[in-house]
């Protein structure tokens, strides 16, 4: 019965030789995949924007990695001004307020009498209600109304 | 002895295909490469090759997922083992020459240099056998090993023990 020491020296040896042993084929082969690899560093050390116009995966991660934080921000922004704008407006002793910066185009609409006096209180217990897929999903809506924004800013122009 | 030479031999050991096993290095040695930038500025440049041998960990667990994926849908075969179903690989050796399939040039190559030892760890299920070639072949330690494949340094010692005692047989019938 051979010891663990004896079967590791044996293993390590048989695999040196097998390595040592490699077809002459296979050398090469192996030889231009490091030649391609340093190739492949090199390239990506070029910097974001190079002559071919086409930004690097590294600075794409950099990109998405600052821009979450700022779209939150935008988000949380896009709903708390107008709250904050409802507030400074409030009417009556029950703090019914009129949303006049939400009142877009429901003017003469069925709905446009309960749609645009909303208590803010009811609005803030709504978001504080949000979980964070809600939160997200409103993120995601402001950036996808921004991209359209930009996508007709861009037909246009 | 030459990294890529190692690389290629543990990734043959484990795929069993020469083109599969090559494409296995050049895609660690880019990944390598292209993380090298990050080690350095870092100042971890000495942690090169740690760093390169778990990339091909990675990249011959991918191969071995996707292959156990293409399997699943395409042929009613036993999927890729992993470490639930790893005990029942233990008539891995018992099937070695089933399992291996050699061309009559490589199998007479393979008999000179009397290559037992190699078929029995080629044999031995893909975590058993990498944890038994880093430690064993590459002399990295049980921490170094765990973190390399991301597995806790129990799994390290269990997995290599049990290597080591399914290659023993074969060594001892050899002699």
């Amino acid at each position: 019965m051979k010891k663990p020491e004896e079967i590791e020296s044996h293993v390590k040896h048989s695999l040196d030789a097998s390595v040592q042993g490699l077809p002459e084929s296979v050398r090469d082969k192996l030889a231009a995949a490091r030649h391609k690899a340093l190739q492949a560093a090199v390239a990506n050390k070029a910097p974001a924007g190079n002559v071919t116009g086409i930004h690097s995966k590294a600075s794409q991660k950099q990109t998405s990695q600052w821009s979450k934080p700022v779209w939150a921000m935008a988000a949380s922004l896009c709903v708390m001004v107008p709250l904050w704008y409802a507030s400074q407006n409030l009417t009556g002793p029950t703090g019914q307020v009129e949303l006049a910066a939400l009142d877009i185009s429901t003017t003469g609409s069925p709905l446009s009498a309960q749609s645009t006096t909303l208590s803010a209180l009811d609005i803030m217990s709504t978001l504080a209600e949000l979980d964070d897929e809600e939160m997200e999903l409103l993120d995601n809506l402001e950036f996808a109304l921004w991209l359209s924004e930009q996508e007709q800013a861009s037909t246009h122009g | 002895m030459s990294v890529e030479g190692k690389a290629y031999r543990m990734a043959m050991l484990a795929v069993k295909n020469e083109a599969d096993a090559l494409d296995i290095v050049q895609d660690s040695m880019i990944k390598l490469a292209t993380s090298y930038g990050q080690l350095a500025e870092s100042g971890e440049q000495e942690q090169w090759r740690p760093l390169f041998y778990r990339i091909l960990q990675n990249c011959i667990m991918d191969f071995h997922r996707k292959e156990s994926r293409i399997k699943r849908w395409f042929v009613r075969s036993k999927p890729f083992a992993n470490d639930a179903d790893e005990e029942e690989d233990s008539s891995a050796l018992d099937n070695l020459s089933l399992n291996v399939e050699y061309s009559p040039e490589q199998y007479l190559q393979q008999s000179q240099m009397g290559e037992q030892a190699l078929q029995a760890v080629e044999a031995l299920p893909v975590k058993q056998q990498q944890c038994f070639l880093l430690r064993c072949w590459e002399g990295f330690s049980v921490q170094e090993t765990a973190q390399m494949m991301n597995i806790g340094e129990g799994s390290v010692k269990t997995h290599y023990h049990r290597a080591l005692q399914k290659i023993q047989p074969v060594l001892n019938d050899d002699n």
